[in-house]
């Protein structure tokens, strides 16, 4: 069986080393070659990329010197042995032609992987090269044929300078490859079709350069490797394509992505702006005509009337609230809230920012204590303004869980290894159900209906406080019992910056 | 019959008063699109201040002009010409250099407040504001 294989292959070969092989050999490349070209001009014509226009000159140059190549073989074969010699008048020319489709080729497969006005440059000026070079190449073809011995070392030199200059061309693009440590799949292919293609000029440059360019094995060795680098070639422009086309499409759904973050970002934006600019505009006019009711500058107010300005008044700082919340959570949530929200960072006594009359009313209602642990004089670094916001949540939220009489606990640690500090609010109320508290940073989320409605709140204090803390870039902690109270713990870097 | 005269007293009294605090009191121009709070501010101004009232920015800026006033209470957020192009045009008249400016706003704070106080406000206040905040502000700058 494998003497039979044999066989059949160095008849194939033997065939091959013929014109007629020669002829079917150089016509397969051709229409494969053609293939590439269309198939890569299709793709060109939906899409004008640079590089693809690139290998398109290559693969139609190439395909050009196998039909040059085809059209006088073909003479010979149909027509007249002896007409090979015409053949050989026009080696400088497909020779020429194959070393300008390498070239292009081998440019373009370095393209995507190098300095692209480096490698422009670097192609037009090798095209023009090469033109001298066919030039000069076709003067020593005229000598050699008029004035050299048929079989010599001379009379092959020019085979052997176009064998070389294409075995150049063709391993540049893989010590490229190596040299930069390409990782892709396309290059690896393309760098194979490379070396492939490559033994080919190296066994003729061998041939003509030892062998007086007559080498019945060398020849045979020579013949299947541009036709298998072709096959390569095609596998890893179909691999290009293929990526490229995935590419697209990822592409393709990111502009729709960014297409429709970009609409919901306008929508939040105008909805932000709505709620900014038309809700708090009448609110305002509320405001100042109940204060001007208050403050009798619109005439006499009965005691009931009173009674009811309060509730208006009561009402409208509760709606100015959620509105304040609202637009709080609408930044703070934004993907750019880092650059939206700037924090106005400074040195502050925690103590004193956090001993405020203010807090101390919300507590007295309900006959709270409060019990500030917090030493004088411990300076740390937050935006006073933000962090008070950050407090008052916490506090108001304790005030409504603790029972009349309860107590509020507030302090601070500084961890000088971790170079953190560390704020916390514990109260004796009645606490937090386990299954609550995971949930109690979300938006919106009520631990509790009934007090929500009967204390009030907008289920977004919370929220607001975790963003705010994590704008610090700090984070906060939360532990609860029934019936025991619930201790929140924020740590912070002493050097938010 | 005796209290309709106490009153009628009263009034002469107050319009004498008025007229003698007139002389002294200085002069604050409103510029607010909206007429309710526009209104509002009036009311809570008028004691103190004479008061006048312009219902968008070209009107405040001719106003200004014209009237001269020690102070502008500017709203931002106004059709055609917002309040930061009134404010800029007023600094940019010399003759105006005497004139206050507060801001009123409703728009996001940090960016506003830094921007308004950057083109030549003196002062800033936030939408919604109790009347005492204005009244506050406008004391301490024109005292």
């Amino acid at each position: 069986m494998l003497s039979s294989l044999i066989v059949v292959f160095h008849k194939l070969n033997a065939f091959l080393s013929t014109i007629s092989g020669e002829l079917l050999k150089q016509s397969v490349e051709l229409v494969l070659l053609t293939l590439v070209g269309y198939m890569l001009f299709v793709e060109w014509r939906k899409k004008q990329d640079r590089e693809l226009k690139y290998l398109i000159v290559g693969f139609f140059a190439l395909a050009v010197a196998r039909l040059i190549a085809v059209l006088f073989l073909s003479q010979a074969v149909f027509e007249n042995f002896f007409k090979l010699f015409l053949l050989d008048r026009f080696t400088v020319l497909i020779n020429g032609l194959e070393i300008f489709a390498i070239i292009w080729i081998a440019n373009t497969f370095m393209y995507g992987i190098s300095d692209k006005d480096e490698m422009r440059k670097k192609l037009r000026l090798e095209t023009l090269i090469l033109i001298l070079g066919i030039i000069f190449m076709e003067v020593l073809w005229v000598i050699r044929l008029q004035h050299l011995p048929r079989f010599g070392f001379l009379f092959n030199l020019p085979f052997a300078i176009f064998e070389g200059v294409k075995l150049i061309i063709l391993l540049y693009p893989v010590y490229y490859r190596f040299k930069h440590k390409v990782q892709d799949v396309y290059y690896n292919k393309a760098t194979i079709a490379f070396v492939v293609y490559s033994f080919t000029p190296l066994f003729n440059l061998i041939r003509h350069l030892f062998f007086h360019g007559v080498s019945g094995k060398l020849t045979i060795l020579a013949h299947p490797f541009p036709f298998l680098a072709v096959v390569l070639f095609i596998r890893a422009i179909f691999l290009k394509l293929a990526d490229k086309r995935l590419i697209e499409t990822e592409l393709e759904l990111t502009k729709k992505k960014y297409e429709e973050t970009k609409r919901l970002t306008r929508i939040k934006d105008e909805f932000v702006s709505i709620v900014n600019h038309e809700l708090r505009t009448p609110l305002t006019s509320i405001k100042l005509y109940l204060a001007l009711l208050r403050d009798k500058k619109l005439g006499p107010v009965t005691a009931k009337q009173k009674t009811a300005i309060e509730t208006m008044n009561k009402e409208s700082n509760r709606l100015l609230a959620l509105i304040n919340d609202i637009l709080d959570v609408a930044k703070l949530e934004d993907k750019d809230a880092d650059k939206n929200v700037k924090l106005n960072t400074r040195e502050c006594d925690l103590h004193t920012l956090l001993d405020h009359q203010a807090y101390k009313t919300l507590a007295d209602e309900k006959y709270i204590t409060i019990v500030n642990k917090i030493p004088k004089g411990f300076n740390v670094q937050v935006d006073g303004e933000r962090f008070q916001q950050i407090f008052v949540n916490l506090f108001s939220n304790a005030v409504k869980y603790t029972p009349e009489q309860g107590t509020i606990c507030f302090g601070a640690v500084r961890n000088r290894i971790f170079k953190t500090w560390q704020f916390w609010i514990a109260d004796n109320g009645r606490g937090i159900a386990p299954e609550h508290l995971k949930h109690i940073f979300d938006r919106f989320y009520q631990a509790d209906d009934y007090l929500t409605r009967k204390e009030g709140g907008t289920g977004l204090g919370l929220t607001i406080v975790k963003h705010l803390v994590e704008l610090h870039r700090g984070k906060i902690e939360v532990s609860s019992q029934l019936n025991k109270g619930t201790k929140f713990v924020i740590t912070l870097p002493n050097n938010i910056n | 019959m005796e209290k309709k005269d106490n009153q009628q007293d009263n009034k002469n009294t107050f319009k004498k008063e008025g007229k003698a605090k007139t002389a002294a009191k200085k002069t604050v121009l409103i510029i607010e699109d909206q007429d309710a709070i526009a209104e509002a501010e009036r009311i809570i101004l008028q004691d103190q201040y004479n008061v006048h009232l312009a219902s968008d920015g070209l009107e405040g800026l001719k106003k200004v002009r014209a009237i001269r006033p020690d102070a502008v209470v500017l709203d931002i957020m106004m059709p055609h010409v917002d309040g930061f192009e009134v404010c800029k045009q007023i600094r940019e008249d010399p003759s105006l250099n005497h004139v206050k400016i507060v801001m009123v706003t409703s728009k996001n704070r940090e960016h506003d407040e830094q921007k308004g106080m950057g083109i030549g406000a003196d002062d800033y206040i936030m939408k919604p504001f109790e009347p005492v905040e204005l009244l506050h502000v406008l004391q301490q700058m024109l005292g």
